[in-house]
């Protein structure tokens, strides 16, 4: 699994981590000193919110429904989506309502069925890493993600309307 | 008597099941049959056959074969007088190519090569 | 009509190059078949019996001369020398190399087109009125609507993995011919107090295994909230259609079980919240889209008929007055007429057209039609704003390319897909029945005036060919490995939209064309006046009497 962030239109490795990834039964004290930066699922959040003293990432299905997730964002840092097959695209319209309806600041992360040719998508729905599935060349992805330079509509990424900017052929 | 030699005598013979492997060319698309000598061929009659157990195995080895075509698949079809031929009107036309005639272009759609560009 | 700035043309471009990259990763072995697939489907690249498919866009169908010659030069170059024109006015072609569709698509990107969300699980090519612009009936032109629409679905990041494929129909006239109920939206353009433009939205239609017309959830959006609305209908399917079931994935499904008021409120109350961020629309982002469509420089014309017109009717060219009855139709501008151009001949399949047949096209259009060329959903061509007087001429020239076919909405004008001849879904073949057809009734439909008849045949389910909505629908099926076709009765896509039914068990190949012909006897038997159309007779009479006269025939 490699991870991948984008910044001003192009993406790049992360090498250095910070998250650390928790199972649903896992708690901090066991493994992990408390000052860790932990990614826990939904029914861990109660658990290790409290004691938790690095900062807390939660992560959620791609079919999550966006207003339940929100709720539970008070003192989230993170929030991984997890993709369950690449041909499902519920994940891009919570990451746009995550950000646009619920204003969102943290980091979104998509792992799962998470392919080189999608990051550009992903990206312009809001999310700013990605774990890249198994099999997936992280050169390609890198390749890849500046493919179109431009877009017409709007998104997350607060693109303007192409029909806004528009320049006749010289 | 073999199965075959009475097939050959009796023209009233029961067709004899075999199993072939197909599959689509990754070039250009076009239907391909798998060979005895692990080949591809467009033309039915030259493609291997076998048992139904015999084809699944083919079919695993096929399925490597992804730089030359595309998504294999093992079939039935009815081995009468040492021709093979297919049971579904899908695999007769996947074997004969597309069945209308273009009156106006001189030339059976199916079977007419297209004009290659001069690269 | 619209034409490309620089960014439009850049989008063309990165795409092509995009699809360049993947195929070299295809070839190379770095990217396996299934996860190529879902990036040549996007393109518009399907694998069929025996070859790839190349599914091309052709916007709201309208197409340039000079695209026209391109689409020609492309078929002789790369492909077999002939193309064929979709119930979606689209353009396909059938025999392209992998490695040919990256120059294919340059060569598209040339002037102006794409292959760009022609297939998957994204939004499709925006269709509209083959008479857009050009219709007598017209409340506004709803080109630029669509268009507006083609940049804002074009690369949409959000819904390129939507539960199914997603067709948007806009239509500006009063009838509709874009057949807007059978489509995941329809817009219709409408008129608001005061004359302020609007659209009312009909979501939920559709065709295939459940065919339903779409209700109407909001009979009046204004011009500014179109974009907003739209996105707010996307965003609403994408998080709620279902995903277990490809069978029940179209936003139909999802409509149906929520219930249209229902399903109503959960867009509005997305609208509500989007309406008045970036995708509201000022008349500033209107306006060149509305200047682009501004009609061709029509001359004045006397509102009589020209000399050239009567002389060619005085001459009792029998040919011509069929083909001007048929085949020509009223135009807003007096002394000029929209002209069809048959491509159901039986020469070749239905809406398949010759690269030499396209290339005179392309000369016809700039003649006589200020270079424009639309493509019907029925799989013809238009030649709109051509002056009256020239029709005699352009007849002429028509019918020596083979088009001039006086059968435009007639029944030998047999809408009809590519079928198991070519196609991987199909279940039967179909371009073989419209043959059988066109043959059949080449003398009858001159002899006895049918009347508007439409003929719709589809080779498997997924009805590609429209046969819900054919006035008679024909639908291929396997029965233990032999093709049979259900005849189905009634259906019509225009205003008063209504689903065939199914009239009576399927029948085999070589009963279908003589079940049809005996619907067709029973129509002139049954109906009151000649200008009682079939529709008219089957709607007042109901399905027996065409079921007894077909299945009296050939057994029940």
């Amino acid at each position: 699994m490699t991870l991948l962030a984008h910044e001003a239109g192009v993406a790049r490795v992360i090498a250095d981590d910070p998250w650390i990834t928790l199972g649903p039964d896992e708690t901090l004290d066991e493994t992990l000193d408390e000052a860790s930066d932990v990614i826990v699922p939904l029914e861990g959040l109660d658990r290790v919110r409290p004691v938790a003293r690095g900062r807390v990432g939660l992560r959620v299905p791609g079919d999550a429904d966006a207003d339940a997730v929100a709720a539970r964002l008070g003192g989230v840092d993170l929030v991984q989506i997890e993709l369950p097959r690449f041909t499902d695209g519920r994940a891009y319209t919570l990451a746009r309502l995550l950000r646009e309806k619920h204003g969102f600041r943290g980091e979104l992360r998509a792992s799962g069925a998470v392919l080189p040719d999608q990051l550009h998508y992903l990206a312009r729905c809001g999310f700013d890493s990605f774990e890249l599935a198994d099999g997936g060349s992280v050169e390609d992805a890198l390749a890849v993600f500046s493919d179109l330079s431009q877009s017409y509509q709007p998104a997350a990424d607060g693109a303007r309307p192409a029909w806004r900017r528009r320049r006749p052929v010289s | 008597m073999s199965q075959h030699a009475a097939a050959l005598l009796s023209p009233t013979a029961a067709p004899e099941e075999q199993w072939i492997v197909t599959a689509n060319a990754l070039a250009d698309g076009s239907v391909r049959y798998l060979t005895s000598a692990r080949t591809w061929t467009g033309d039915l009659q030259q493609a291997w056959f076998g048992p139904a157990s015999a084809a699944e195995a083919m079919l695993v080895w096929s399925r490597a074969q992804e730089a030359v075509v595309c998504d294999p698949y093992i079939l039935a079809l009815d081995r009468v007088e040492e021709r093979l031929v297919p049971r579904s009107q899908r695999e007769r036309i996947r074997a004969e190519g597309p069945r209308p005639t273009l009156r106006r272009l001189g030339y059976d759609a199916g079977r007419a090569e297209p004009v290659r560009h001069a690269v | 009509m619209y034409t490309y700035d620089a960014f439009d043309q850049r989008m063309v471009e990165e795409r092509a190059a995009q699809f360049r990259a993947q195929v070299v990763r295809r070839l190379d072995g770095r990217l396996t078949e299934d996860a190529f697939k879902p990036l040549r489907l996007q393109n518009g690249l399907y694998m069929q019996l025996h070859a790839y498919m190349m599914r091309v866009a052709i916007p709201y169908g309208l197409l340039s001369s000079d695209q026209v010659r391109r689409l020609a030069r492309i078929a002789r170059d790369y492909d077999r020398g002939y193309v064929h024109f979709t119930t979606r006015q689209n353009v396909q072609l059938n025999w392209p190399r992998l490695e040919d569709v990256p120059a294919i698509l340059d060569e598209l990107a040339e002037v102006q087109m794409h292959a760009i969300q022609t297939s998957g699980n994204c939004i499709r090519n925006i269709t509209s009125d083959p008479f857009a612009g050009a219709a007598a009936d017209e409340i506004a032109d709803p080109r630029p609507y669509a268009e507006i629409l083609r940049q804002w679905s074009t690369f949409h990041p959000e819904f390129a993995f939507l539960p199914r494929k997603f067709k948007f129909a806009v239509t500006g006239a009063r009838e509709d011919r874009a057949a807007i109920a059978v489509h995941d939206v329809g817009i219709r353009v409408v008129e608001g107090e005061g004359g302020a433009i609007g659209f009312a939205f009909y979501v939920g239609g559709g065709q295939g295994r459940t065919p339903i017309l779409a209700p109407c959830i909001r009979p009046f959006v204004p011009e500014r909230d179109l974009v907003s609305y739209a996105e707010a209908v996307l965003r609403t399917y994408n998080r709620l259609g279902r995903r277990d079931n490809k069978y029940k994935a179209r936003i139909k499904i999802l409509v149906k079980q929520t219930g249209a008021e229902a399903f109503a409120r959960l867009v509005e109350e997305e609208h509500a919240r989007i309406k008045d961020g970036p995708l509201a629309l000022t008349d500033e982002d209107l306006e060149p889209f509305k200047r682009a469509f501004r009609p061709p420089p029509h001359a004045v014309m006397p509102a009589e008929d020209p000399p050239e017109l009567v002389a060619a009717r005085l001459a009792k060219d029998r040919a011509f007055a069929h083909w001007e009855r048929h085949n020509v139709s009223p135009h807003r501008v007096p002394g000029y007429a929209n002209v069809s151009l048959s491509l159901k001949s039986r020469d070749l399949p239905p809406g398949d057209v010759t690269s030499e047949q396209l290339d005179a096209v392309a000369e016809l259009a700039d003649r006589y039609a200020f270079g424009r060329v639309v493509v019907t959903h029925r799989q013809n061509l238009v030649l709109t704003d051509v002056a009256r007087r020239d029709l005699p001429a352009l007849h002429g020239a028509l019918a020596k390319l083979g088009v001039a076919t006086p059968n435009v909405g007639k029944l030998t004008d047999v809408v009809c897909c590519p079928g198991l001849d070519y196609c991987n879904l199909a279940n039967a073949r179909s371009i073989n029945v419209a043959q059988d057809l066109l043959a059949r009734f080449e003398d009858l439909s001159a002899l006895h005036d049918l009347g508007d008849m439409h003929l719709n045949i589809s080779g498997c389910i997924n009805a590609c060919g429209h046969h819900h909505v054919g006035h008679v629908g024909i639908l291929g099926i396997d029965k233990q490995g032999t093709e049979h076709y259900q005849l189905m009765l009634g259906g019509s896509s225009g205003d008063e939209a209504s689903l065939g039914r199914i009239l009576g068990r399927a029948l085999t190949g070589d009963e279908i064309g003589g079940a049809v012909e005996r619907v067709v006897v029973a129509y002139l038997q049954l109906r009151e006046s000649p200008q009682e159309p079939f529709l008219a007779t089957y709607r007042r009479l109901g399905p027996a009497p065409f079921k007894e006269a077909v299945y009296d025939a050939v057994g029940a």
